[in-house]
Formats: structure tokens, C-alpha cells, sequence
């Protein structure tokens, strides 16, 4: 099973102190508590969750993206059935897995033009010449839809508008011919119909460069309409992970259940009030001792309380952390 | 008569060189229409929506209707009396105070070094509603609890709420003097989809218990349908479409709206097949208007004509749209 997958991570975890200026002695939080993940090739994995969730860092952390003061862990990581340790995970940084971040304006340099930056980096990931450099650039402007590429090559970032910015950061993320691009939020600054085409890009770079996505976002929509997996995560925690289509239609854990009918639709008519999740996302620090969703969940029992409960296999790829499913399907 | 409304409201704004360049240089002055005659009206417990894409002009609006901002032409009314910006006068204040804003940001939105109780209470004393300290103190302690905080947090700073709470105290900050009309502009973006549902049921609830008025701008069309009874849609400056929200949905007519309601994400659309097309995609500047109707440069529809003739409103059973391709059809 490990050979085929792209990554697959177990038990990841990222812990910060709670306060930086005690040094080691000071009590750590988990942001990101046991993760396992499997990346598999060709795929668009999406990762939901609402601010404080830990999707970002696990992003981060998937490319060994976490300094001082916080801390990760893991139990093993493997790429394309390669064992590695922490340091050989930063190595595969820049070339074999790279980023692309929320804000486009601030992922490029305003004072160089783009071209000058996708040169730079296929120089140093790539044994190519300047001028193959600088071919490779265009066919990499192209290959994300910027129009008249020869000619943009030369422009600073502030001449492109943001959805052709976050373009050029796309082909910066393709230059070093990446197995995995890990996207933050690529769409969220972006206005709706300039976010469906680059979520067009990234899917189509899915399919016909064989290279996997795992998309961060906070967007039930964008999550429906470009993975084919998602793994919706709460306080750190995968509580349930499987194929979009699967989970969304037909969401097992209650905490999916409660973002999804707390979705304003275009569907649905006025007269029905939103579905309102009790509380609030825990601070960081005082997650509950079980299931971090037992204090917000309207159908907890006495054991979620005591004992966090693992993801479990249910029908399918389908795995959810609940007490209330197993194999079988639901219990209570 | 309509609880307010804007009259052709026009809103240049002067994006020139410096003058010492335009002395040098020989530059022309140059001025940047955000907002390009729109006219709307919002009735008593109505909420009405703006749609619109970044740089349509929508929060310039917002800031026009509470008189942030002084337009180039047209008019604020109110019950039938104009709304002036310069005027200092008693009567221009209390019609002020019937119309206030809640801001997308709820952080930047409240002063850090106030309590949350000081915060409610300001505009009671500014608007004199209340003189007795110990009503006032009473009075706080109940638009807490209708916002769904408790009276304790009057004692509290702002950095102790979370979000969607700080939202809330934002929401009681402008409940406090007792408006008629409440301008929304993007309250809910910057939360989380949890939070921004109790925001938006909370706004809904108000609404019904104090017969209030919305203004309502968003970006998200999901978020209009829940929230809205009418809706205009918004681009470069220009009200495009305007219906109630049930035949706004159901039977879009401006191309544009029509892109809008096709490009919004959905939950029940799986594997969609995206077009990467780039030239289709962007919202021209508003610097660079194009003539004719502003839409024709990404419309599917659009024929010689678009590009020379400005399209004119045609009605609809409940609104209005510009399109004069789709009124032939």
C-alpha cells in the first residue's frame, strides 16, 4: 500500500510554546496533534477547517516548513516509499514539493520582474543553461494561462492583476517540476470568477502534469468543486477524511455535518435560519481532554468526554474519529 | 415613500498626477468614476443586497449612504429629507444617527483601550438617549444580551472576544443608538463559515424584532440569498440588475449576473470542469472603463452594438437589468 503513495505521514504533530519568552520550560500546545495523511499521486487532497484548525501548519509541516519556536514530529514520512528523516524532509523543499500562499502580492518580489525570478529558480533547481532558463519561463507562463507571455516576461509583478499574479506564482511553484504543490488558500483573495480559473489551473496541472495538490481552504465550495479527497480537521485533529463527493453528501462526524448546514447556499431559501454550531473553536491550550468536538457536539456521550477517539475505517476510504460509527456504520 | 433612498448618486474620484507634474508634463486631469448613476431605494424591515466583484464600487456606496463620503452628484434621502454632509445642523445629526455601519473588520473596527461597556455606551451619551448613568449602565447591559453576550463582558476588553464576538459588540455599538437603517459592509467575510452564521441569524433576528433596515454588501451571493429580500448587482459603478431575491436567483438576466451565479463555489457540485480561459475572466479597471455597456469585453452575448451604445434599463416584474441584448432575445 505505501508504494503507491505520493507521501504518507503518520502521527504529525506541531507544538508552540505557550509562552516564548520562558524558553523550554514553558507548557507547549499541540497546534497540530498526530496526523496521518496519505498523499496519493494525481490528486487534489483538500484540507478543511476553520481558523485555528491547524490546516496551514499541517500544510507547512508537510514540507518541514515549521522553525523555532514551534516544534514538529513525526513518526515516519515516507515519499514515493522513501523513508525520511526531518532533515531529508527539508531537502525535498523548493524542488520536489513546493507552495503556493494565499496572498500573491507578497510572494513575489515587486522590485525584480517575474521572469527574472521563474530564471532564477529553474537555474538553481535545474541543469539548464540562462537561455534555456529563460524558454522554460515562458512555456511555464503559458502553461498557466497568462495571454501574450512573451511579452509579460519582462513585467514587475505590480502590472499583473491579482488572479494573474497568483498565476505567476503557480509557474513559479511548476519551475523546479514539483511532485507536490501544497497551495494555502491560493484562492481566497481573489474575486469568484478570477478563483474558478485558478482553481481551472491547478486541476488541469493535477491531470496532465501528474503532480498532486494538497489544497488548504476554509471554502466548502472550492473543496467540492476541485479535490477528489478531502480531510476536514478541527483543533488540530483529522476528525474525518475520504472522497469529496462522499463526504460532503454524506458527512459522517457531526462537527462536518455542522459546517456543512452552516453554509449559506445559493440553493436554499431565505426563510430558513442557518444551522448554528454551538461555542466556539477551543483556545489553543485548553483543548478537551477527549474529543476536541465533544463540548460543541449535540450528540456526545459520556465516552468522548474521557477518550479521544481515533479515525476509524469506515465503508470505503471513508475513515471518521467517532464514537457514534465503525465498520458497520452508525451505531447509536 | 421609501425609508431612504440614493438619487442618482455619482462619485468621481480625482486620480491625477501632481499638479507640479501636470504643469511640467502638459498631463491632463484625470477622474476615475466609481460609482456611475445609481439609484435605489430601501423600504422599512427591508434588507437590500449589493453584489459586486472588487473595485465595483460597492463600499464607496456604503460610505455615501451613511454620508462618509460626499458624493459628486445625487442625493442621500431620507423620509423624504435630504441628507447633507456638511451640515452641522440638529436636524442633519439626528437623521445621522437613524443610519449607521457595521465594518467588514470587527479588529479594527473597536479601540483597544476602551472597555466593551464604554464602547456601547459612547454613542448613547454622544446622541444624548440616555442622561442617568445608571440607565445608560442598564441599557448596555441589555443590547449585550441581545447581541447573545452576557452583561459581565461590559467589563472586558476587546482583545478578550473572539471574532465573531467582537462582531457582535460591534453590532451592539451601533444598536446602541437606536438606528433605523444599518449599512453592512461585508460584516461577515472575515469569519469563519460557524461564526458567520450566527452573525448572519443574529442580523436576521434583529431585524425582525426591531423592524430594521439593511444595506447589505457582500461578495458572496450565498450569502445574499440567506440574508437578502431584494438584490442589486454591482459592476464598475453600474447597477446592472436589480430583482427581488427570488427571481434574482431563479431567472437571472444581466450575462453578468449569470456568470456570477455560475461561477459561485458550490457544496453540492463535485469534479466541475473549470475553464482556465484567462481572457474572460477579469474585471477591467475602472480607470480604463470600456464604452458602450462596461460588461461587453467578457460578455458571451454581446454584439456590435455593446461596445458604442449604453444599454438602458429594461423592467422586470420585480427590478430591472441593462442588458439590451437579452431584452431582444
Amino acid at each position: 500500500m505505501t508504494t503507491q503513495n505520493l507521501l504518507s505521514v503518520r502521527n504529525l504533530s506541531v507544538d508552540f510554546p505557550m509562552n516564548r519568552y520562558q524558553g523550554r520550560s514553558s507548557p507547549r500546545f499541540r497546534a497540530v496533534n498526530g496526523v496521518s495523511l496519505d498523499i496519493l499521486p494525481n490528486e487534489i487532497l483538500g484540507l478543511v477547517g476553520e481558523s485555528g484548525a491547524g490546516k496551514s501548519l499541517t500544510g507547512l509541516a508537510l514540507m518541514g516548513l515549521i522553525s523555532a519556536p514551534a516544534h514538529m514530529d513525526f513518526e515516519s514520512y515516507e515519499f514515493n516509499g522513501k523513508s525520511l528523516n526531518r532533515a531529508e524532509v527539508e531537502e525535498l523543499r523548493g524542488h520536489t514539493i513546493s507552495m503556493v500562499f494565499q496572498d500573491p502580492q507578497t510572494s513575489l518580489n515587486p522590485l525584480r520582474s517575474v521572469g527574472d525570478v521563474l530564471v532564477e529558480s529553474i537555474l538553481r533547481h535545474v541543469d539548464v543553461t540562462p537561455d534555456q532558463a529563460r524558454a522554460k519561463a515562458l512555456s511555464l507562463l503559458k502553461e498557466v494561462g497568462i495571454p501574450a507571455a512573451e511579452d509579460r516576461l519582462d513585467n514587475y509583478p505590480h502590472e499583473f492583476s491579482g488572479g494573474m499574479r497568483q498565476r505567476v506564482v503557480i509557474a513559479l511553484a511548476l519551475a523546479t517540476e514539483p511532485q507536490l504543490i501544497i497551495a494555502d488558500e491560493p484562492t481566497t483573495a481573489l474575486d469568484v470568477s478570477v478563483q474558478a480559473q485558478v482553481i481551472g489551473v491547478l486541476k488541469s496541472l493535477s491531470r496532465d502534469k501528474e503532480t498532486s495538490v494538497v489544497l488548504v481552504t476554509h471554502d466548502m465550495g472550492v473543496i467540492a468543486e476541485s479535490t477528489d479527497r478531502v480531510a476536514v480537521m478541527y483543533a488540530g485533529h483529522i476528525v474525518e477524511i475520504g472522497s469529496t463527493e462522499d463526504v460532503l453528501s454524506n458527512p459522517k462526524h457531526p462537527y462536518t455535518k455542522g459546517l456543512l448546514s452552516s453554509t449559506p447556499s445559493i440553493e436554499r431559501a431565505r426563510d430558513e435560519a442557518l444551522y448554528q454550531i454551538p461555542g466556539a473553536m477551543p483556545r489553543p491550550g485548553s483543548i478537551p481532554e477527549g474529543c476536541p468536538f465533544a463540548p460543541r457536539c449535540d450528540r456526545v456521550m459520556d465516552q468522548c468526554r474521557a477518550v479521544r477517539p481515533e479515525l476509524r475505517s469506515l465503508s470505503g476510504d471513508r475513515e471518521a474519529a467517532c464514537y457514534l460509527f465503525d465498520e458497520a456504520g452508525e451505531i447509536a | 415613500m421609501s425609508l431612504i433612498e440614493l438619487r442618482n448618486i455619482i462619485q468621481d474620484f480625482d486620480i491625477s498626477d501632481p499638479w507640479m507634474a501636470r504643469v511640467l508634463q502638459g498631463k491632463e486631469r484625470r477622474l476615475l468614476r466609481a460609482v456611475d448613476d445609481v439609484s435605489l431605494s430601501i423600504e422599512k424591515g427591508e434588507t437590500y443586497a449589493l453584489v459586486g466583484e472588487s473595485g465595483s464600487g460597492k463600499s464607496t456606496i456604503a460610505k455615501i449612504m451613511v454620508g462618509l463620503l460626499n458624493p459628486t452628484a445625487g442625493q442621500v434621502v431620507i423620509d423624504g429629507q435630504p441628507l447633507t454632509v456638511q451640515s452641522r445642523s440638529p436636524q442633519a445629526r439626528a437623521l445621522r444617527r437613524r443610519l449607521q455601519m457595521v465594518f467588514q473588520s470587527p479588529y479594527a473596527s473597536l479601540n483597544p483601550r476602551w472597555r466593551v461597556g464604554s464602547l456601547i455606551g459612547e454613542p448613547i451619551s454622544a446622541f444624548g438617549l440616555l442622561d442617568d448613568k445608571k440607565a445608560q449602565e442598564r441599557r448596555v447591559h441589555e443590547l449585550l444580551e441581545m447581541v447573545g453576550l452576557s452583561s459581565n463582558d461590559a467589563n472586558r476588553f476587546p482583545h478578550e472576544f473572539s471574532g465573531g464576538q467582537r462582531q457582535r459588540i460591534c453590532i451592539a455599538r451601533v444598536l446602541a443608538s437606536e438606528p433605523e437603517i444599518i449599512v453592512c459592509d461585508e460584516p461577515t467575510s472575515a469569519l469563519d463559515v460557524s461564526v458567520q452564521a450566527q452573525v448572519l441569524n443574529l442580523l436576521r433576528d434583529l431585524q425582525s424584532e426591531l423592524d430594521l433596515s439593511y444595506l447589505f454588501i457582500t461578495h458572496d451571493l450565498a450569502v445574499v440569498r440567506q440574508i437578502a429580500h431584494r438584490a442589486g448587482v454591482l459592476y464598475l459603478g453600474q447597477l446592472v440588475e436589480e430583482q427581488s431575491i427570488d427571481d434574482l436567483f431563479a431567472t437571472p438576466r444581466h450575462p453578468y449576473t449569470q456568470m456570477l451565479l455560475e461561477a459561485a463555489p458550490r457544496v453540492d457540485r463535485f469534479n466541475r470542469d473549470f475553464t482556465t480561459d484567462p481572457d474572460a475572466a477579469e474585471s477591467p479597471s475602472p480607470i480604463n472603463r470600456p464604452s458602450g455597456c462596461p460588461y461587453h469585453t467578457r460578455c458571451d452575448h454581446a454584439v456590435a452594438a455593446c461596445q458604442t451604445v449604453e444599454p438602458s434599463a429594461h423592467s422586470v416584474a420585480s427590478g430591472f437589468h441593462r442588458c439590451d441584448v437579452q431584452q431582444t432575445a
